[in-house]
């Protein structure tokens, strides 16, 4: 029997830390009915309390960041399956996550904003050097 | 020291794309542009060393920079002045860092990384990654820079582990 596949679109975080914008995950089936309680397939209202796709592919991802996509998201969907919330906790933080906020926008600027920024900082240290 | 402005980094870089001198923005000012927020005093650049007349030139003439006399702009490493700031202009083919590392300007350029921001009009070079962290392996002894260099060496491989994960 072949494995199920699901198309996943992926927003925000997800598609940032993946680096794609759609992903197609192959899954076990049985882990795959397993989610059903966890995870909106389907999407839309009757998604409720459970996790999209493009979250579970995002917690899969810093829960085994070195495993290949699927492996990740059956690893994760197991996990919830069995009810251990501790094990859970992203396995290993990947250096993305590790970087602050303030950092993760100083990335976000152009060339041009990351000279103007350092600039102003380096104005400023100097100010504060001079006024000692 | 002239009471001239500030050294202005993107009308430099504008003006050196015009001239078309082949250059890289090395030191801090790279290792933000890789996207960490390091703040720096100091400007350094490896420049080609067919190119480093016309470099030194430009700093002269259009930003009044205090340099050495023109006998020594053949020296590999140039340290100009505009106003406040220091400007340091190295030249060498090639370099062999702490760690026996050699690098040739040649390599690391067609390496590097090109920067642009059409808004500004603004484009330039800077090293890879690793031929940064490379380039900050130079510390003379001086264990202040050997701090700073630290430093910015862990965000470098923070930021190399980021884009492996992406």
């Amino acid at each position: 029997m072949s494995k199920p596949q699901r198309s996943i679109r992926l927003s925000g975080e997800a598609r940032r830390i993946v680096g794609r914008e759609i992903v197609r995950v192959t899954l076990n089936p049985v882990l795959l009915s397993l989610s059903e309680p966890y995870v909106g397939w389907s999407g839309g209202a009757s998604a409720g309390e459970r996790l999209t796709p493009s979250d579970l592919v995002l917690r899969a991802r810093r829960r085994f960041p070195r495993l290949p996509l699927s492996w990740a998201v059956e690893g994760y969907i197991a996990l919830l399956a069995s009810g251990a919330a501790e094990a859970l906790a992203p396995f290993a933080v990947a250096p993305y996550d590790e970087v602050p906020e303030s950092v993760r926008r100083f990335r976000a600027l152009t060339p041009a904003e990351k000279i103007r920024l350092g600039e102003r900082w380096r104005r400023e240290l100097r100010a504060v050097r001079e006024a000692r | 020291m002239k009471a001239s402005p500030d050294f202005d980094l993107i009308r430099f870089l504008k003006a050196a794309a015009a001239r078309r001198i082949r250059f890289l923005l090395i030191g801090r000012w790279a290792v933000a542009q890789h996207g960490a927020p390091v703040v720096t005093a100091d400007y350094d650049f490896w420049v080609d060393p067919g190119h480093r007349q016309r470099f030194l030139e430009l700093l002269a003439d259009t930003f009044d920079a205090e340099l050495p006399p023109r006998e020594r702009w053949q020296q590999p490493l140039i340290s100009a002045y505009v106003g406040p700031d220091k400007v340091d202009c190295f030249s060498p083919r090639r370099l062999v860092n702490e760690e026996g590392q050699e690098l040739v300007f040649k390599e690391v350029y067609a390496r590097s990384r090109r920067k642009r921001d059409a808004a500004a009009g603004l484009a330039f070079r800077i090293p890879s990654i690793d031929d940064l962290i490379a380039l900050k392996k130079f510390t003379q002894g001086d264990p202040m820079k050997r701090a700073r260099n630290l430093e910015d060496i862990r965000y470098l491989l923070t930021l190399k582990g980021d884009q492996s994960h992406g």
